[in-house]
């Protein structure tokens, strides 16, 4: 515990103040009062002395957690628990504060504490925080302070104790969920190939040929016709799928805890589990402050490496769509299924989705309907019911255009689930053709 | 927490308003009333700044006020009672700000450790004042035992003298020591 500082506080400069002065004002104007005022402030200094805080503490402390090293979500609740062991003599007012980052809450209990050890006594104090932004986040140092009850004098220390907290986006269940790219690759997966190959559905029998598998003989219809037949199997495949989360600064809605971004995130990693268990292959892209992309993939490692990816986005920077399509273009694989999640609140994007139509690429739409997020934010008297109007109006023209152009949209209110809207927007979208 | 903001108010007022009261009657007996106006701003507006300044004008304001007063007896225990009231307040009223400002960053309402400290420190508080008043009260004796009219020995001066002078620079030794050992900062956190 080297290396503390005792601060002085302002009580401190005052009383010597008032020493000072009184000495000074007592012989300018030749005057015992100035002297007793002196004399006092001084006493109480000299009082105070006693209570000077030791040199040298001798303090235990760490930080624990259930949750330590497990992925937290979104909204989660976590309980810190802080052991303390005071090694030492006797502490009086000793202040605890565990720093937290500003994104984090406090739900229960307090970071902050004042406590009193008496000497080998140990104590646990616990308390919850609330996690409602995704990302990394470390917790600690303690800072203890240690001071008089005068608050003369106060002697601080830092402990680098750090628990690291990953908070990931929270994931809303979308089992019924159906969405197929409309190019599938020859490798196995769920979508129904109209043709002849591997997969689960029975299609029909045919003559046994070498070199089919045992398993694949239709027994009983083998035994009926007294000649080797064969099961055939419609095919499934799979296709690519690239998640593009619009982060772009300047378009994204709300505040730092209620925003388009934060939606669209837990959207994004949401169908990242859909698409991941029906077996395509799925990408990602974050625009933002630089371009995060993950490369198609598939299985669980997959997954967590998405996951990972969308915790440390974050609503900054000036990369739009243009760099989306770019980088699509670039980098990707072509007539894969991009389903871009934004709010759409920038007028050139709609152009960029009419490009990537023309370019065969299979477009989904989801947006994060910025008004009602805005709704949510502003107080009733600030929200302009003109403005409303003409903006829905405009956003309905371009998700209209958009439609008109081939690109499946859906207009989602953030505060609704997802999936009826999404379910129903295709199921109108397979009708349509 | 509004009652009790209410009461430090009021105790300011009443504090200074007596000192004006109490002082020489000059026209500069106003003075630290007016002060404790401004520390009362201060401490309804949290402004620690103002209501400290407030608290520190007011102290050499009451001096100023009261300086042409005759020494004796009854003088010294009116300024040393003022002086140990003021001093008292102010310490609460801080006490107080540091309390609800960690309050204010709390969700639960009742924390046993923040009641603990609060009833400890201002036990603390009392005692400090109150064994420095006794120590000021002891001070002046010796100091201004002429001019308080009581009598002693020229050899009983000489080593009171000598005595006093060695405490003083005792004292002075001791807190030198204690705080050059120290690293010291003037920043305000609370």
């Amino acid at each position: 515990m080297e290396g503390m500082k005792i601060s002085q506080k302002r009580p401190f400069a005052y009383l010597i103040g008032l020493v000072v002065s009184g000495i000074i004002l007592g012989n300018l104007f030749n005057s015992w009062v100035y002297f007793i005022g002196s004399l006092f402030s001084l006493s109480i200094f000299v009082v105070a002395v006693r209570s000077l805080p030791p040199e040298k503490f001798d303090i235990e402390i760490d930080r624990e957690s259930k949750e330590e090293g497990k992925d937290v979500y979104a909204n989660d609740e976590i309980e810190i628990t802080i052991n303390i062991k005071n090694k030492g003599g006797k502490i009086r007012f000793l202040e605890l504060h565990d720093v937290i980052p500003s994104l984090l809450e406090v739900a229960e209990g307090s970071n902050h504490q004042i406590i009193e050890l008496e000497e080998g006594e140990e104590r646990q104090i616990s308390y919850r925080i609330s996690c409602p932004i995704t990302g990394n986040f470390e917790l600690g140092p303690f800072r203890l302070r240690y001071r008089d009850a005068l608050n003369l004098f106060s002697r601080e220390m830092e402990i680098d104790e750090v628990m690291e907290l990953r908070v990931l986006p929270r994931t809303e269940d979308m089992e019924k969920i159906d969405i197929n790219p409309s190019y599938t690759k020859h490798w196995l997966g769920e979508v129904k190939s109209k043709s002849i190959g591997t997969g689960s559905e029975f299609f029909a029998v045919r003559e046994y040929q070498p070199g089919d598998e045992l398993r694949d003989i239709n027994w009983k219809a083998t035994a009926r016709y007294f000649e080797p037949l064969t099961n055939e199997y419609e095919g499934e495949r799979s296709g690519d799928v690239i998640l593009v989360v619009d982060g772009y600064e300047e378009g994204v809605v709300g505040t730092v805890e209620n925003n388009t971004m934060r939606a669209s995130l837990g959207i994004a990693a949401s169908l990242a589990e859909v698409m991941l268990s029906a077996r395509h292959r799925v990408g990602l892209i974050v625009s933002g402050e630089y371009m995060n992309w993950v490369y198609p993939g598939t299985g669980r490692n997959h997954y967590h490496k998405i996951m990972s990816n969308l915790t440390k986005s974050q609503r900054r920077g000036s990369w739009g769509l243009e760099g989306v399509r770019w980088l699509l273009e670039e980098f990707f694989p072509r007539k894969s299924l991009i389903v871009l999640i934004s709010p759409l609140t920038v007028p050139s994007y709609g152009n960029i989705l009419i490009d990537l139509c023309m370019k065969e690429y299979d477009v989904l739409l989801i947006s994060p309907n910025p008004l009602k997020i805005e709704k949510d934010v502003m107080e009733e008297d600030e929200y302009e019911k003109t403005a409303e109007i003409l903006y829905n109006a405009e956003r309905r023209q371009l998700l209209d255009k958009l439609w008109a152009h081939g690109t499946t949209v859906v207009d989602w209110d953030p505060n609704d689930p997802l999936e009826p809207t999404l379910e129903e927007v295709l199921r109108y979208s397979r009708k349509r053709g | 927490m509004k009652i009790e903001r209410g009461f430090i108010s009021l105790l300011i007022l009443l504090a200074t308003g007596s000192m004006s009261l109490f002082s020489t009657h000059t026209f500069y007996s106003i003075l630290p009333l007016i002060f404790g106006v401004i520390s009362v701003t201060g401490y309804a507006f949290k402004k620690i700044f103002i209501f400290d300044a407030g608290i520190f004008l007011t102290f050499i304001s009451y001096m100023f006020a009261s300086s042409g007063m005759p020494p004796n007896f009854y003088n010294l225990f009116e300024l040393i009672s003022f002086f140990f009231l003021l001093i008292a307040i102010w310490l609460y009223a801080r006490n107080t700000f540091f309390v609800s400002s960690i309050k204010e960053a709390r969700t639960e309402k009742f924390n046993t450790g923040l009641s603990k400290f609060r009833r400890s420190s201002l036990a603390e508080i009392l005692n400090t004042l109150l064994i420095a008043a006794l120590l000021s009260i002891l001070g002046s004796f010796i100091v201004l035992y002429s001019s308080l009219g009581i009598e002693i020995g020229s050899m009983l001066e000489a080593l009171l003298m000598v005595a006093l002078s060695s405490i003083v620079f005792f004292i002075t030794f001791l807190i030198i020591r204690l705080l050059a050992s120290q690293n010291i900062r003037t920043e305000d956190r609370s």
